[in-house]
């Protein structure tokens, strides 16, 4: 991988994870009125697999925000959603969970694990049946294979043959309970006996994550692929806390090392001859975006309720 | 003008509605095979392919799942369940995703679904394969929910929920495949309840079968002289209380008859409403008459104690207006059950 592409990837990654501290830091200001889950630890997964696919369609969980803030580039937007602004792209009605900004490749994403499974098969199939080019990808944690809907949307994918990218991000834990204590079945001999190729790696560096997407290709051509990529939740299920001493779990050899991927990224661009100059130049432009797109989202007008909120329709008939 | 069967009826709108859009697709357990979904889907696989007209594996949640994402890119797909009951396998994306993206997204996204649910009754289908479960639907905010109970409204309100850019269930009961009708195709749905039959001294209201056993109460009620006004919900939701309100204000007595439980259902949501806005018209509470509180069984002797008839409207009638309760053994009434010798 290329210097400049490690440097794209770290900026990526970067700004998700300022965004995020964005957030941590005005949590306690009562601004962000909605539950928030954290995405710092997984941002190397959505990066590493989006810059694969300049044309897709993203469709997700409520743990979203690597995932809205890469594909869509629009970090104003992901702001104004997150302070239930009116001019945000779904008008304050979605909040963190939702985030949905369709115009920018960010489809749907849902509160209910699993859910938007069959919706993004839908989607891809509806999408090579009209023969357009943009490659739709689903992600979820590792608790949705435990939903029957998961095994039914992969059976139905192999079936037909439709090329939906699968992306697991797996980091153990359903909000405190242990894979072990949820899962009888192996992910990999089960996925693949369904005739569904299956492909794991590192979700904690991206450039690990780029090239197992890689690896994927070929097979992403023929039909549906599952990506599997383990990476750590740094932080609580949902809030702002570190919570390695709540005592549901240990903290990790490396929590701050080789399981931060922006840690990671940071140590191959110096090992490419990043200088620290170049380094810092870069890492204060995405301070500077991410605190311009807070303010200007932080400044913008509230939302508020309007007749068309009680009648929840698109109007008109599509043809005749 | 058509002279059609319902099933007729259902089956020309689909075929209608496939030729008039080449992203509408059909698509469910059983719509490819020799039987059709009742005749209702027949031909539609030898004129339009097996890439527009196709079962499936037995996945409702998933295939839910898949016909909403292909509705938020362009396509616009028909899902048919051949039981009503069989919805429930995919509640999580009707109810918590289909009625809910339109909404969550600000206006970005719209699903375009119709969900065809064919309700059961008798010959033993008992309790899960007779639930009617419009009420259910039609609680949620951004779901609409038909209901047609004549040729004419299969047509076209089937039409209607394919154009829709919403998600639309359809309830059309089995009972109903083999009445035969009138049907012009160009005249444009009704989308809201309407009188079938005037009246002016006792306004019933129906849907679903229970419009047919409604028309037939009001055969009997003529002989004694009483004039009913009977009123078919075919749109359940959204809910539009016009016909019913000028009614009552005209009759001062409303009965309601719904194909469902009468406890949390559209017969109490439609008392209510009735009771908020013809609070002084009424001369009598209004009535509810629905299936018995009990789950649906299965022996014909205990069928016939579970469903609401015209007999128990005319009795209900009888009590509101004073009237002696005729012999009712001269008249005949509904003989579908007679004809209907199942397997389904």
């Amino acid at each position: 991988m290329s210097p400049t592409h490690q440097l794209d990837l770290y900026i990526d990654m970067l700004k998700i994870r300022l965004a995020e501290q964005k957030i941590q830091k005005h949590y306690s200001d009562d601004i962000f009125k909605t539950p928030v889950h954290l995405s710092i630890g997984a941002e190397a997964i959505s990066c590493g697999v989006l810059a694969h696919f300049p044309l897709r369609r993203v469709y997700g969980t409520y743990r979203n925000h690597h995932w809205f803030i890469p594909a869509t580039k629009n970090l104003t937007g992901f702001f104004l959603e997150m302070l239930g602004r009116k001019n945000a792209p779904a008008q304050g009605r979605s909040g963190s969970m939702h985030l949905s900004d369709p115009a920018n490749g960010m489809i749907l994403t849902s509160a209910i694990v699993s859910s938007t499974l069959p919706i993004a098969l839908g989607d891809c199939w509806a999408e090579r049946q009209k023969k357009n080019p943009a490659q739709t990808i689903v992600f979820f944690g590792d608790g949705a294979v435990e939903e029957g809907v998961f095994w039914e949307t992969l059976n139905f994918a192999s079936l037909k043959k439709i090329p939906l990218l699968f992306v697991c991000e797996d980091n153990e834990l359903a909000i405190h309970s242990f894979k072990k204590s949820r899962q009888s079945f192996d992910m990999k001999k089960s996925v693949e006996s369904y005739g569904v190729p299956y492909f794991r790696g590192s979700g904690s560096d991206a450039q690990a994550v780029f090239q197992t997407v890689a690896q994927a290709l070929i097979d992403l051509k023929k039909g549906p692929v599952f990506l599997h990529f383990d990476y750590l939740r740094l932080f609580e299920h949902v809030g702002m806390a570190a919570d390695f001493s709540a005592g549901y779990r240990d903290k990790p050899e490396g929590t701050e090392t080789h399981f931060d991927p922006v840690w990671n990224m940071k140590q191959k661009l110096v090992q490419s001859g990043l200088s620290t100059a170049q380094l810092q130049a870069v890492e204060s432009d995405a301070a500077r975006e991410v605190d311009q797109c807070f303010m200007t989202a932080f400044q913008s007008p509230p939302t508020a309720l309007g007749p068309d909120d009680e009648t929840p329709f698109k109007s008109g008939a599509s043809h005749e | 003008m058509n002279s059609w069967t319902y099933r007729q009826a259902l089956n020309e709108a689909l075929h209608a509605e496939l030729k008039a859009d080449d992203e509408t697709f059909i698509f469910g357990l059983d719509v490819d095979d020799h039987k059709s979904i009742f005749g209702s889907t027949e031909n539609l696989l030898k004129d339009f392919g097996a890439n527009r007209v196709f079962g499936t594996p037995l996945s409702e949640d998933a295939m839910t799942g898949f016909a909403i994402g292909a509705a938020i890119n362009g396509k616009k797909p028909i899902h048919v369940h051949i039981r009503a009951d069989f919805a429930l396998l995919s509640a999580n994306q009707i109810i918590n995703m289909a009625s809910n993206i339109f909404y969550l997204s600000g206006g970005q996204l719209n699903v375009p679904l119709t969900i065809r649910c064919v309700i059961g009754r008798g010959w033993g289908q008992g309790a899960q394969h007779s639930k009617s479960l419009h009420s259910l639907f039609a609680h949620f905010p951004g779901l609409k929910v038909f209901m047609p109970s004549s040729p004419q409204d299969a047509y076209s309100l089937m039409r209607e929920a394919v154009q829709d850019p919403n998600p639309v269930l359809v309830f059309e009961h089995r009972w109903l495949y083999d009445i035969v009708g009138d049907v012009d195709i160009k005249r444009s749905a009704v989308l809201e309840p309407k009188i079938i039959a005037e009246g002016e001294h006792l306004t019933v209201v129906g849907n679903s079968w229970m419009t047919i056993e409604a028309l037939k109460a009001r055969e009997v009620l003529a002989t004694l002289g009483v004039k009913t006004e009977v009123i078919d919900v075919g749109v359940v939701s959204p809910l539009n209380l016009t016909a019913i309100t000028s009614s009552v204000k005209k009759t001062g007595h409303c009965i309601i008859a719904d194909h469902d439980w009468v406890d949390f259902g559209l017969a109490s949501e439609l008392s209510a409403r009735v009771h908020e806005s013809n609070f002084k018209e009424l001369k009598q509470p209004v009535t509810r008459i629905g299936f018995k509180n009990m789950p649906c069984p299965t022996a014909r002797e205990l069928e016939n104690g579970f469903y609401p008839k015209a007999q128990d409207i005319i009795a209900q009638a009888c009590l509101m207006l004073g009237l002696t309760i005729p012999d009712l053994s001269k008249f005949r009434f509904y003989t579908y059950e007679e004809r209907f010798k199942g397997p389904f």
